[in-house]
């Protein structure tokens, strides 16, 4: 063998040095991490891609967070500027409003010398122009896309009209005091642009009249927001907010920490101590989110078996969960969490007993071993937490009560998709237990969909809640102008849902993200939304 | 060797129109429902009936299929109303982004590869030898997301060294040459490992076997210098190797979905995973499809090429 020839030892060497050092090039020199640029803002989004700027966005809250209340205004707007409070309605591109003494006609008074980044006037045509191509399906603009997007927020408008160019109407089917809180996430956009490239195209060149204005925008990649200097309500403090679509959290937190981004969303529960040890800024508080798988009430074993219900909530082990997770989430009494104002008082809720559990088992009909059920739950996706982890551990405790679960692992959006096919559909009818990640609380109308019998005007309750009293508090609350009247029919609501074990009350969300100490000015609010109007990055 | 040419491209034909069928039969049984995902859970039974009626959604299985097909053998892969775009124009501006990748890739994995199993082989059993081959054992047991993730974690994440993702083609101004090459940096080594590995190993199998035939006996005998033998060696050991790069090509052609979602590039791969998320048909079917040409593309280019440097191939493949 030619092994033993110098001249072919040395090659060899020469060989594997070179390629050694082809792998540190570039590793050496120079680089020495981005670090932060004074008033830029860069984010990290658990998104897998920019979030579309379209009326309404898409990519769930962290589009209208991200994008959507940034490029936009609503009539209305959330005071996200505080975090004592739930956010509320406030003036915004109607700078007042009236209601018609029988409750069905609310007057919108709009803001004067408002213009949209394209410079054109918004004002009471510009209103009429998107409610138009929301609603009206004869409308030369109507958006066959966006209209049954924004479904939900216009499911009480009637009629609508124009008073004057600085005044609208809006009349709706019955007497509904929520208008306002449906009004903060219908965004408006420029008429004159979406005249000029049509709905199709119209993403790529959208203009509202918000704090931020697009600079640059490559879909699945990056999205540059610019200040918008004439924005009415002044020009916001930073310069610029860039947005990263990273659905992995690994890839977040590297971002983090090598200085490429300020602000990354859900960072891994694991990372916590090193991330604070590394001096970065780590926000958690209560905010209305939480886990609230839901039992599928169209067929046994869950149909008319309240005890059934009731002894599976007591043998979750929510505080072993929440230690699991870091203690990122705290254990659910209630479908909102304590000092919630729909939080219905002097209702305990569930606590870990598994011996209840049994005995509730046995009583519900079923001995250990007997019972076998399917949940299905997402593998990851905005605002489900940590669900594997979750659900190994939901495993293990149902198991200890003789119940044994076969965990069904999906994508979210096919997830999704099964709460509007409903678990009464032949697809999806062998799953017993649906995972749920509620924005428990946040709007009052989010209660619709988990709440109501039907879901929208012709289909029903994904997982067939219907209960008569629970329809009617909600009904009423929503049809109430007195917001503690209103409280008070949902306080009821929620009583009932517990009383009834209509889901299983698991685990509120601390809503963790962490931040470079170079951000200043965040407030975090009870929202999935944030103002950033006042945030500031240092240099 | 015309009819060689053709009767492989009859056969390439026939596997992507397989490739085409599978690839649209699956999406079709795949749970979850696009229209749902399109619309959002606000829209009504009546609104998403109303999609799939005009998106043609709610036709037979076997005529949307040749539909599909129809459009797509006159370069039309239709346009995602998810993403509002053309699914070609999708696919192009991805396509580019994944080519530099998978070239860079290709160009570290195969150049790395073929130096290490060379080296690996001329030395065969010495130190050399099995420090060679236990990395490359390395580079095919562990994962490449778990090396990307290693990678990530040091090389940005602790020591700041290199981005963490995306590229500086569209980043908020971070620009020049030195900077793409430090975005492509992590993605070519955790990507071109498992080309690496089998690269080398192939290579180096196939330089102990070349070593070991007659003729190098005979070219000892003829007095040549182990330089010269080496070449004559390393020329008769390139067959098996030029098929595995080739493979590996195609392979990388097609975008490692792993790679490209953890690091954010913004590729084929990348495309093709948020579309599934999104459950975007056209998008899904169109990026399958162009990834299935080009691996089936790169196989025939290999085969063909194999044809005209070794006869003995020619009569083999014919």
């Amino acid at each position: 063998m030619p092994s033993s020839e110098p001249g072919r030892r040395r090659w060899s060497i020469v060989v594997i040095l070179v390629l050694l050092g082809s792998l540190l090039v570039g590793c050496g020199k120079g680089t020495v991490g981005y670090g932060s640029t004074a008033g830029i803002l860069r984010i990290a989004m658990t998104a897998g891609n920019i979030p579309f700027p379209s009326t309404p966005p898409d990519q769930g809250y962290e589009g209208y967070r991200f994008v959507g209340n940034n490029i936009y205004d609503g009539l209305t707007r959330f005071n996200l500027d505080q975090s004592k409070t739930i956010p509320t309605p406030q003036p915004a591109l109607a700078k007042s409003w009236s209601i018609s003494p029988d409750k069905l006609t609310w007057t919108f008074h709009l803001r004067r010398g408002v213009t949209f980044q394209d410079g054109t006037p918004f004002n009471a045509d510009a209103v009429l122009f998107q409610f138009n191509r929301m609603l009206d399906k004869k409308f030369t603009y109507y958006d066959t896309i966006d209209a049954p997007r924004y479904a939900a927020s216009f499911l009480q408008f009637k009629s609508w009209h124009k008073i004057d160019d600085y005044t609208v109407s809006v009349t709706t089917k019955h007497p509904y005091a929520w208008l306002s809180y449906d009004l903060a996430s219908v965004y408006f956009p420029s008429p004159a642009v979406v005249k000029k490239y049509g709905n199709t195209n119209y993403n790529a060149h959208a203009i509202g009249t918000g704090p931020f204005t697009i600079k640059k925008y490559v879909d699945g990649q990056v999205m540059i927001l610019q200040a918008n200097d004439h924005y009415w309500r002044g020009r916001p403090k930073l310069n610029e907010i860039v947005l990263y679509p990273m659905p992995e959290a690994a890839t977040r937190l590297s971002a983090l920490e090598s200085g490429e981004v300020d602000w990354a969303e859900v960072p891994s529960p694991d990372a916590l101590s090193q991330l604070k040890d590394d001096g970065y800024v780590t926000y958690m508080g209560k905010y209305p989110h939480g886990i609230m798988p839901r039992f599928n009430l169209f067929r046994k074993p869950f149909k008319g078996n309240i005890k059934l219900r009731k002894a599976l909530n007591y043998a979750l082990d929510r505080v072993g969960t929440a230690d699991l997770i870091n203690n990122v989430g705290y254990p659910a009494k209630q479908y909102v969490y304590p000092g919630h104002p729909d939080y219905a008082p002097d209702n305990p809720g569930y606590h870990y007993d598994p011996a209840e559990a049994r005995r509730l088992l046995a009583e519900a009909g079923y001995k250990p071993g007997q019972l076998h059920l399917n949940m299905a739950y997402p593998t990851g996706g905005s605002g489900n937490m940590f669900p594997d982890i979750m659900m190994q551990k939901l495993q293990a405790d149902f198991t200890a009560i003789g119940v044994e679960v076969t965990l069904e692992p999906m994508e979210w959006d096919t997830l999704t998709t099964i709460s509007l096919a409903t678990l009464k559909s032949p697809q999806w009818k062998n799953i017993d237990i649906l995972w749920s990640s509620p924005a428990a609380g946040m709007i009052p109308t989010g209660y619709a969909t988990t709440f109501q019998c039907m879901q929208s005007a012709d289909t029903p309750n994904a997982s067939g809640i219907c209960n008569k009293q629970m329809q009617a508090d909600y009904q009423k609350a929503s049809s109430s102008f007195d917001p503690k009247t209103s409280h008070k029919y949902l306080q009821d609501m929620m009583n009932i849902a517990v009383n009834d074990a209509y889901f299983l009350f698991w685990m509120h969300d601390l809503n963790l993200r962490v931040m470079s100490p170079k951000v200043h000015g965040f407030v975090e609010p009870k929202s999935w939304w944030v103002d950033f109007d006042n945030i500031t990055v240092g240099g | 060797m015309i009819q060689l040419t053709l009767r492989r491209l009859a056969m390439a034909m026939l596997i992507l129109f397989g490739v085409s069928v599978v690839i649209f039969l699956l999406m079709n049984v795949l749970p979850g429902d696009p229209v749902a995902t399109l619309l959002g859970p606000d829209a009504s039974n009546a609104d998403r009936l109303a999609l799939r009626h005009s998106l043609g959604l709610d036709k037979p299985l076997p005529t949307q299929y040749v539909d599909w097909l129809g459009r797509t053998l006159t370069g039309d892969l239709g346009y995602s109303q998810y993403r509002r775009a053309e699914v070609l124009s999708l696919i192009n501006a991805a396509w580019v982004n994944t080519a530099i990748l998978a070239g860079f890739s290709a160009l570290f994995g195969l150049v790395a590869g073929v130096a290490l199993g060379f080296a690996a082989g001329a030395r065969r059993g010495k130190v050399v030898d099995k420090v060679i081959s236990t990395f490359g054992m390395a580079g095919l047991s562990i994962p490449s997301f778990f090396v990307a993730i290693i990678l990530l974690t040091f090389f940005a994440a602790r020591w700041r060294w290199l981005p963490a993702g995306g590229t500086s083609l569209s980043g908020a101004g971070q620009g020049g040459l030195g900077e793409f090459v430090r975005h492509l940096i992590m993605p070519v080594v955790a990507g071109s490992l498992v080309t690496l590995a089998i690269t080398a190993r192939v290579t180096r199998a196939s330089i102990v076997e070349a070593y070991q035939a007659d003729f190098v006996e005979t070219l000892r005998a003829k007095g040549l210098t182990g330089l010269q033998i080496l070449r004559h060696v390393f020329k008769n050991a390139l067959s098996p190797v030029l098929t595995t790069s080739g493979l590996q090509i195609g392979y990388l052609l097609g975008g490692s979905v792993l790679i490209e979602t953890i690091f954010q590039w913004p590729g084929i791969g990348l495309l093709l995973y948020n579309a599934i998320e999104a459950r975007d048909l056209v998008v899904v079917e169109g990026t399958t499809l162009v990834i299935a040409g080009t691996f089936v593309l790169i196989n025939l280019l290999v085969d063909l090429l194999q044809a005209v440097i070794d006869p003995r191939q020619r009569y083999a493949l014919a």
